[in-house]
């Protein structure tokens, strides 16, 4: 039973390392927003002719249309939608890596994009909680990794401190942090929402 | 002591400490994504509105901690939004409530609304809340949230330490720790590298 458990452990603990380090980095980047994940990105510009994109008061049936005569991937924020005076159309199409502002003219043929390349760390940072993004379907499978990464985490835990408590070892100071710091953490969590 | 003990000692030191909090965070993950799951249900509101007599020294911060400490409204303050009309907007979040309130234009009325939030919401509220902003409680609730994500990074540089030092490594364990740094690396590379 404990080598089964110890074995399983391990290996999930290896699989999900990768997914852990950037839950925790990007967590931390939440709370202090460093300024140097933001290095590397450039912004690239371009136009292109658009053929048949058929007209409509719809704003967002507008943008998707022009999203696909563009062949972007991304999602499209509806609260970016902007109608200038002479009908012409802006919008944006986001996805990590990339975002793309896209003006539109008002007979529909054309369109103008300033797309926003972003760096590395970037990336790495939207894959905290990334779902599938339109139209890149590779994305789908970060999230079966997500929940594989989570069910382990709460299986680590349970079996971490099951290793702990049948070895000898660190036994005042485990049951210190354990009942202490971790039993403490959860009477916090109980006091922010009965009183915080 | 040696560089295997040290790291045998972080692992077992920060899984035992920051357990609460990053199963907490892990498990209100998990309800935020799945949100079949975990269904919403619309928040119950109570709105009242209360005179009052704001002291005349005091800024826009200053004042949502005055009406927060009068009304007794706990909660992390948000930052304050001024409104078109000169009202002004206040929100603290705890986990579970959602309490605005608002600041008429003359300073004498403010109008007070709570929103009891359901379970899902409750828990999206414990991954979501972060930063110093507050009372004692916030302030705790920050540090604690910055110890369990630098505990999330040690947890795992410490796990695969101990691994890559251990006498014996099967095929499957570098079988596991290959997939998931290369399925790392592919997916940041396809994010980056196509259209």
């Amino acid at each position: 039973m404990r080598k089964t458990l110890s074995k399983i452990h391990i290996w999930l603990g290896l699989l999900c390392a990768p997914y852990m380090i950037i839950f925790g980095f990007s967590s931390l980047h939440f709370s202090h927003d460093f300024s140097f994940i933001d290095a590397g990105e450039y912004t690239v510009s371009w136009e292109r002719q658009l053929d048949a994109v058929a007209d409509t008061t719809d704003d967002g049936a507008l943008a998707e249309r022009v999203r696909l005569a563009l062949d972007l991937d991304g999602w499209i924020p509806w609260w970016l939608y902007k109608r200038g005076d002479d009908n012409s159309f802006r919008f944006q199409v986001d996805r990590p890596a990339k975002r793309y502002k896209v003006r539109v003219n008002p007979a529909r043929t054309h369109a103008s994009v300033e797309e926003a390349r972003q760096g590395p760390l970037v990336v790495l940072n939207s894959l905290h909680a990334l779902g599938s993004v339109p139209g890149k379907p590779f994305t789908k499978f970060w999230s079966y990794y997500t929940y594989i990464s989570v069910l382990f985490v709460l299986f680590a835990g349970g079996s971490g401190v099951y290793f702990w408590s049948r070895s000898r070892n660190e036994t005042l100071i485990g049951w210190l942090l354990l009942a202490g710091v971790s039993g403490g953490s959860l009477l916090l969590m109980i006091f922010a929402w009965i009183r915080g | 002591m040696e560089m295997k003990k040290l790291m045998q000692k972080i692992h077992l030191y920060t899984g035992l400490g920051l357990l609460t909090f990053v199963l907490m965070y892990f498990f209100t993950g998990l309800v935020l994504i799945k949100h079949d799951w975990f269904p919403d249900k619309d928040p119950d509101k109570n709105t009242r509105v209360e005179q009052v007599r704001i002291p005349a020294a005091l800024d826009v911060d200053e004042t949502g901690a005055w009406i927060a400490d009068r009304f007794s409204l706990g909660g992390q303050p948000q930052p304050p939004q001024k409104l078109d009309d000169g009202r002004v907007r206040y929100r603290f979040f705890r986990p579970g409530a959602n309490l605005t309130a608002v600041l008429n234009a003359d300073k004498r009325s403010v109008q007070i609304e709570t929103a009891k939030l359901d379970f899902r919401r409750t828990m999206i509220g414990y991954h979501r809340i972060h930063g110093y902003r507050g009372n004692i409680v916030w302030l705790l609730w920050g540090l604690m949230y910055d110890l369990a994500s630098a505990g999330c990074i040690l947890f795992a540089v410490s796990g695969v330490w101990i691994w890559a030092t251990a006498r014996e490594r099967d095929r499957v364990s570098w079988a596991m720790l290959a997939t998931g740094v290369g399925f790392t690396l592919a997916m940041v590379l396809y994010l980056m590298l196509t259209k």
